[in-house]
């Protein structure tokens, strides 16, 4: 009796690879049906995300379960296995229990932290319980894992901070004015990248958007998304009066927003604060506009490294939740010991 | 049995100063739910012993040096209470608690025999005017926490340096407005403070205003808190600036309330 997983992920395999093994949601039950009826494994559970495949057994025997669920994976995506058993690690018994608990912990995601993985191993759980693929072994396995995602999330900082530019925008807006509700947002330049960090500040309730591009159609399509209110590229600067955060992301020669710009516009402000996020390379927004009081310039560097500093802070945590899971194993021990004794009728090949 | 309640309850707002501080430092939920636990047993403890010992004197603490402390640590923690409660900001207590536990440990040195009332301050008058004089110190004095948790902050923001402190404290906006409104209560209580002292003054001496040393001081910290609230409600200062001013006022205020009584006697030399 043994426990497995075989798969691979975002830095093993490269996107080509991992997409022609996925599982769509619709076929996942038939394919977990499919492998509990070859007998090969007494229990599966099938994690498929956009950045790893991976498949979870309860078997007789690791050396033999290996080739045959590669064979299982080779016939259900009717791929030949050559083309990707390369790019396949597998694991057994505590290895592949602690692997399920790192993923479960999002230690093993791409951005460390993330929060969707645990979401994604839970949906893969109750799937594979729907299509009656799991049983005592992986009920008490998977429930832990998923228990112990949750406990790290809560006491520790793993999913603490922005870890990308526009969120890290979000990040410091927060900062600066506490509830974004009701904050006007202008926009200078329709671009994808402002879009993103329009969408987050939205999102986060500054719903008084203005948009201001060169073209005044898409700054009009811009605005509609948002319900907010098109303006001509030259009214932007009367515009820098009536708004608390700025997006600029349009193409210039040279800087659009000035120093004497924003301090002409001071007298209507009232020297409320004023966020400046200067997503355009090269800059848009004269630096020194940073340095009048109660105005803050965030160009894509700063926000970089506010970025950079709130990753750092997620991996001093990583060393933390390792313990965690490794005494989280240890306790675990003994009650999948007895589990294992109750399912293998011959107690020859147990955990460990 | 007071003295005792007393001595407790600075034990408590030292134990509680101390999580505070590491708090700040480490993001620990027990601390973030013991430190201000400690603070309330702390003010339970001193309303107790305020209580008893008012009781026993039949007098109200006003009248000394080491009562006005009681008072003031008092009423600071109270207002403490009220910001976490209303603002949410839990984190005030590593700079309002260091804060208290310094007066009450300053005033556990002092004499706390109950004192027979002076013939001058026998007057409904002292209750008011001295408990609303120290109402208005205590906001100030959450003011002047707040305002330095603002230039901390903001300091932060304006240079782009992310460091510690960062995600402890509440957002620039916040800071501000939560200051501006100690400012705007504490203005509120020393004016009537004031106005109250100069009644008192004129039925027990005969004069409104004698421009005695407390008085002029406590004049100066009126107009600078009136500077502050001039500056932000008709020319907009918002932010740093005010944070500053807020700092500078509670110097005033302590030059007031120590400074005076130490360098300056005066007629309110027994305060």
């Amino acid at each position: 009796m043994n426990i497995t997983v075989l798969g691979l992920n975002h830095r093993t395999a490269p996107i080509t690879v991992r997409e022609k093994l996925s599982f769509p949601k619709a076929f996942l039950c038939s394919a977990l049906s499919f492998l509990m009826k070859s007998g090969l494994v007494k229990e599966a559970v099938i994690v498929s995300t956009c950045n790893r495949v991976e498949i979870y057994a309860v078997s007789q025997e690791a050396a033999a379960s290996r080739a045959e669920l590669i064979n299982f994976l080779s016939e259900f995506h009717e791929t030949p296995s050559d083309k990707f058993q390369d790019y396949l690690y597998s694991l057994s018994g505590y290895e592949a229990l602690k692997h399920l608990f790192r993923v479960s912990s999002s230690l093993d995601s791409q951005v460390i932290g993330e929060s969707q993985i645990l979401g994604q191993i839970k949906d893969a759980y109750f799937q594979a319980k729907e299509a009656g693929s799991v049983s005592r072994v992986f009920s008490f396995i998977f429930e832990e894992a998923i228990k112990t995602g949750k406990r790290v999330r809560s006491h520790t900082q793993i999913g603490c901070g922005a870890v990308s530019i526009s969120s890290a925008a979000v990040e410091m807006a927060r900062k600066i004015f506490g509830d974004l509700r009701g904050k006007r947002i202008l926009v200078i330049g329709a671009g994808k990248i402002g879009e993103l960090s329009l969408k987050q500040l939205y999102d986060k309730g500054a719903d008084m958007v203005f948009v201001a591009n060169r073209t005044f159609l898409k700054a009009q399509k811009l605005a509609e998304k948002f319900k907010g209110t098109a303006l001509d590229f030259e009214r932007f600067p009367a515009a820098l009066g009536e708004a608390d955060i700025v997006i600029s992301s349009a193409e210039a020669p040279h800087f659009l927003v000035t120093k004497k710009m924003v301090q002409e516009c001071a007298g209507r402000r009232k020297q409320q604060q004023l966020f400046l996020i200067d997503l355009g390379l090269p800059r848009t927004i004269d630096p020194e506009v940073n340095s009048i009081d109660n105005v803050y310039v965030y160009n894509l560097d700063d926000l970089k490294n506010v970025k950079d500093a709130n990753f750092r802070e997620r991996l001093k945590e990583v060393q933390k939740i390792e313990k965690i899971i490794d005494e989280k194993l240890l306790n675990m021990e003994q009650r999948l010991n007895a589990l294992f004794n109750d399912a293998c009728h011959e107690k020859e090949h147990c955990y460990r | 049995m007071y003295s005792f309640l007393f001595l407790a309850a600075m034990v408590f707002y030292f134990i509680s100063a101390v999580f505070f501080v590491i708090f700040v430092v480490n993001k620990n939920s027990f601390l973030s739910k013991a430190a201000p636990f400690l603070a309330v047993c702390g003010f339970s403890a001193q309303t107790l012993s305020l209580a008893l010992r008012t009781l026993m004197s039949g007098v109200p603490p006003l009248s000394n040096l080491y009562e006005s402390m009681v008072i003031f640590s008092w009423m600071t923690v109270l207002v403490f209470l009220l910001i976490k409660r209303l603002f949410k900001i839990n984190i005030a207590g590593a700079f309002i608690l260091p804060l208290v536990f310094l007066i009450t440990g300053y005033a556990s040195l002092l004499d706390d025999a109950v004192a027979p009332l002076m013939p001058a301050l026998r007057s409904y008058w002292l209750v008011i005017h001295v408990s609303s004089c120290f109402l208005g110190y205590a906001c100030f004095a959450c003011a002047f926490s707040l305002g330095l948790m603002y230039l901390l902050q903001e300091r932060q923001v304006k240079l782009k340096k992310i460091g510690r402190l960062f995600d402890r404290l509440p957002a620039l906006h916040t800071l501000d407005r939560v200051n501006y409104n100690m400012v705007l209560f504490g203005f509120v209580f020393l004016t009537v403070g004031i106005m109250t002292g100069s009644v008192w003054a004129q039925q027990a001496w005969g004069r409104w205003w004698s421009w005695d040393p407390k008085e002029t001081w406590s004049l100066i910290t009126w107009l600078i808190y009136a500077a502050y609230l001039h500056a932000r409600l008709s020319s907009g200062w918002r932010g740093r600036k005010t944070a500053i001013l807020s700092i500078g006022g509670f110097v005033s205020v302590l030059f007031t309330y120590l400074g005076v009584s130490f360098l300056l006697p005066g007629r309110h030399a027994y305060l």
